[in-house]
């Protein structure tokens, strides 16, 4: 289960990642960072909330 | 996968907020009622949508007058850039809150009342990837979908509430005003956000085919809305008394626990089908909310993209609080108390501002 949990965080992140270098390249640097908050957000929150209980 | 662009009628509209307001009735809500107002819960909600009228009307009122807007555009139209998106960014941050929390609870009924024996995580990645697939799909597909399920949902309920009905006791409604009219009016006060989801519907509303069906469908939703929660209030007080209703967190659920049909003893299994796929649209739609006014703040057009994050963080949030018995009603509790006073108070200002910048009288001039 854990492997699967990480893999799939570590997908959704890349997703979202990808997502934000596109409106970084359409010149929304606002919306890019702001996706990319939520991506950095998405990566970390399973380590505090998942596996460290 | 595209998202379908298009437009929704009064009736999808109308199927989308009667499966989402009304199945507050099956989770909850109802107890946090009872905790404070006891039997007399239903007299509070009575008293919840009368004042909830008043904020209603108010935006009704605004969104008279900017047809084409949705609710963060009308925020920074009313209040500017600066305030228009920090008072949209509030009420993504409120919403999402309140988002998180109801998946909670509804993986905490389907975990401890169906599937004891399912992990909570397995469950929660399930209801919402499929939710995730239904935001994807748009407001469109939401809405049919909210439609098709409509009548089975609604006439399994009413069955239900028919049935309990009929197996309790009337005389557990009285004292009529339970634990007094001051204890009746703090918890209308403070409950008055059971209703907040009217003021998040302002961000689809320019996605309803007209005005008028937008107005239309909200007065007329509502009132069937009322009318079915007062009555399910009502009901699980008079099939468990007030006493027991406190300590239960779902009645509903108890209640088709409880019943037995004739010869069929497992009724629950005739409504957890359709209460599952009204939850699937529920949070489908409450998602959709959230990216497309997280899409709005930071001008994101295709916030379809953003689902998967989201689903990520609402699945690790929810799965944060332990002991969800108890933590899951007082940060409920919490977030209701936040969003009440905000719930009144700003579609009253949104109407001010509006009359303050003379949106009402131009509106009026250029229909004459």
């Amino acid at each position: 289960m854990n492997a699967f949990i990480v893999i799939a965080v570590c997908i959704v992140f890349v997703y979202t990642v990808g997502f934000a270098l596109s409106l970084w390249k359409q010149k929304n640097k606002i919306g890019a960072m702001a996706v990319l908050f939520l991506a950095v957000i998405a990566l970390v929150l399973p380590y505090f909330s998942y596996f460290q209980s | 996968m595209k998202q379908n662009e298009g437009k929704i009628g009064i009736r999808d509209y109308m199927a989308i907020i009667l499966l989402t307001l009304g199945s507050k009735v099956s989770d909850d809500t109802p107890t946090l009622l009872y905790k404070t107002a006891k039997n007399s819960a239903w007299i509070s909600m009575l008293g919840i949508a009368l004042l909830s009228l008043i904020p209603i009307l108010f935006l009704l009122k605004v969104f008279s007058v900017h047809r084409n807007k949705n609710l963060h555009e009308i925020n920074l139209h009313l209040f500017g850039k600066v305030m228009g998106n920090l008072i949209s960014m509030g009420v993504l941050l409120l919403g999402f809150s309140s988002f998180v929390l109801d998946t909670s609870v509804y993986v905490d009924i389907i975990g401890s009342m169906y599937f004891t024996r399912t992990p909570t995580l397995a469950l929660y990645i399930l209801m919402l990837v499929v939710c995730g697939y239904g935001a994807k799909r748009g407001i469109e597909s939401i809405g049919s979908a909210a439609w098709l399920t409509l009548f089975y949902l609604k006439a399994t309920l009413f069955l239900a509430l028919i049935f309990a009905f009929t197996k309790g006791n009337l005389k557990f409604i009285f004292p009529l005003w339970g634990p007094g009219t001051l204890e009746i009016a703090k918890t209308t006060g403070s409950k008055l956000s059971i209703f907040a989801d009217f003021y998040f519907l302002g961000i689809i509303a320019p996605l309803v085919s007209s005005f008028k069906e937008f107005r239309k469908g909200t007065l007329w939703a509502f009132a069937i809305v009322v009318v079915e929660i007062t009555a399910a209030l009502i009901i699980f007080v008079i099939l468990f008394d007030f006493t027991s209703i406190e300590v239960i967190s779902y009645p509903f659920h108890e209640t088709i626990l409880y019943l037995s049909i004739g010869f069929l003893s497992n009724v629950e299994s005739m409504f957890l089908p359709f209460w599952l796929v009204a939850a699937f649209i529920r949070f489908s739609f409450y998602l959709y909310l959230v990216v497309t006014l997280f899409g709005g703040i930071f001008k994101i057009k295709e916030f379809e993209y953003l689902v998967p994050v989201f689903i990520v963080i609402v699945l690790f949030l929810g799965i944060m609080p332990k002991n969800l018995t108890y933590t899951l009603p007082y940060l409920r509790e919490m977030i209701l108390g936040i969003l009440s006073p905000l719930f009144f108070i700003l579609p009253i200002l949104m109407w001010g501002m509006a009359k303050l910048r003379g949106d009402f009288k131009r509106e009026a001039e250029q229909s004459h």
